[in-house]
Formats: structure tokens, C-alpha cells, sequence
């Protein structure tokens, strides 16, 4: 269990600062169309880069700490058959919520892309932001299923 | 994990005495656990009923607890009741 946790919340606070810095590239960088383009992560970025790297430590750590941690395989990694079950039943309440945010982020974004037509650079943020918001519900959504059928089963 | 059918159909699980038998042989959770490579909530969870094992970790119980798999699992419910275990 302590092992989905601390995935869980390490994949929750990278993708957090990846939408961070990609929301500040977007509003701070150009690509014009004679090839000329400059591209800026702001402190967002180092922070991403910092926390890739403490991250890693984290589950090395981990991975000596708990034999049952596999860091090729990371959330999904599996003491015995029960915590493989466990897994398979959190994926389903994933594959429910994944599904459902993106049929509406389908339908959203297009529609928001009419009414942002004239602000792009706004439009590119909310688009970060709704993927963004979309893999850190679903990394939520996975952590909840697995203390829920770890404490039922 | 338990087995269960809705409709009007029977509750079915599978009951174990586990525990008991553990106990028989004054084995811990720990070294049971370590006998058959599963996790200590594993263990937990199975010998409170709440876990279903595979028949390929039955089988390992039951040779690890030195007893026939029919005599350490068994169908349990209301149709059940009447079983000798």
C-alpha cells in the first residue's frame, strides 16, 4: 500500500509541475514562421527537473526499501495476487473516469476553441491544463481505488 | 473477494480455516507469509474471510499447513450450513 501512495502522490506532483511549466512555455515562448523560436520553462521547469530527479531517488529508495516495489512497473507493482487484483480493480475505476473525461474534453475543447479563437496563447493553457487535470484525476482516482479494495478485500 | 450472485441466487464464498490451523501448527502470520510468498495483509485478509485465494495459493497453504485443501477451504453460505467443517 505504501508503495501506491508514494507513487501516487510523486505522479500527482510531477504532472502538477509539468502543467505548470507547460501553461508558462506556452504564454512565454514564440515559433515564428521563418523558423525563428524561442522557447522559455521558467522556474517551472527547473522545479519539474528537480522533482524528475528527487522522484527517482524517492522510488530507488523505494525499490530497496519494499522487494515488492518495481520501478519498471511503479503503481501496478505487486507484493502477491491480491494486490494484483487490487491493481486491476483500480484500473477499472480509471478506464471509467480516463473515458469519461476525455469524451468530454472531445466535446470541450473544440467548443472552447470557437470561443478563444482570438486568444491562443489562453486557449493552449486551458488545453494543457484540461490534460493535465484529466491525468491528475485519473492518478487520484487510482490511489482512492486501491486503499478502497485494500481495506475491502 | 468474496463470490456473491444477485437475483434472488444463493451468496456463495469460500470459508477457510486457516487461522485454526495456523495455529495448530504454532506457526505466526510472519512465517506463514514467508512460507508461501504473500503479503502479511494477505494473510490477514484470508484468514478473516474477506479474501479469496487462487487455487494455486490454496494449494500452497494447504501443503505449507500440512492438510487437505477440502479440509482447509470449502464453499460456504446458507446452502452450506450444514457442512462438517
Amino acid at each position: 500500500m505504501k508503495k501506491v501512495i508514494i507513487e501516487q502522490i510523486g505522479n500527482i506532483i510531477m504532472v502538477i509541475l509539468a502543467t505548470w511549466t507547460m501553461s508558462y512555455m506556452v504564454a512565454n515562448s514564440y515559433w515564428h514562421a521563418n523558423g525563428e523560436s524561442s522557447f522559455r520553462f521558467g522556474i517551472y521547469g527547473i522545479l519539474f527537473l528537480a522533482w524528475l530527479i528527487i522522484f527517482g531517488i524517492v522510488r530507488a529508495i523505494l525499490g530497496r526499501v519494499d522487494p515488492s516495489f518495481n520501478s519498471s512497473q511503479g503503481e501496478l507493482s505487486a507484493g502477491d495476487e491480491r494486490e494484483k487484483a487490487i491493481s486491476q480493480q483500480a484500473l477499472r475505476w480509471i478506464y471509467h473516469v480516463m473515458i469519461t473525461l476525455l469524451l468530454i474534453e472531445l466535446i470541450a475543447i473544440p467548443v472552447l476553441s470557437l470561443g478563444m479563437g482570438a486568444q491562443p496563447v489562453l486557449f493552449a493553457q486551458a488545453v494543457v491544463i484540461a490534460l493535465g487535470g484529466a491525468l491528475i484525476i485519473s492518478f487520484i482516482v487510482y490511489l482512492s481505488g486501491w486503499l478502497y479494495f485494500d481495506a475491502k478485500e | 473477494m468474496n463470490f456473491t450472485a444477485d437475483r434472488g441466487m444463493p451468496i456463495i464464498f469460500v470459508d477457510n480455516n486457516v487461522s485454526e490451523r495456523r495455529k495448530q501448527l504454532g506457526l505466526t502470520q510472519a512465517q506463514l507469509e514467508a512460507a508461501v510468498g504473500v503479503t502479511r495483509r494477505t494473510i490477514i485478509s484470508l484468514e478473516k474471510g474477506k479474501y479469496t485465494p487462487s487455487l494455486l495459493l490454496a494449494l500452497q497453504l494447504a501443503q505449507e499447513l500440512k492438510v487437505d485443501i477440502n479440509d482447509l477451504f470449502w464453499l460456504g453460505g446458507p446452502e452450506n450450513e450444514k457442512s462438517d467443517h
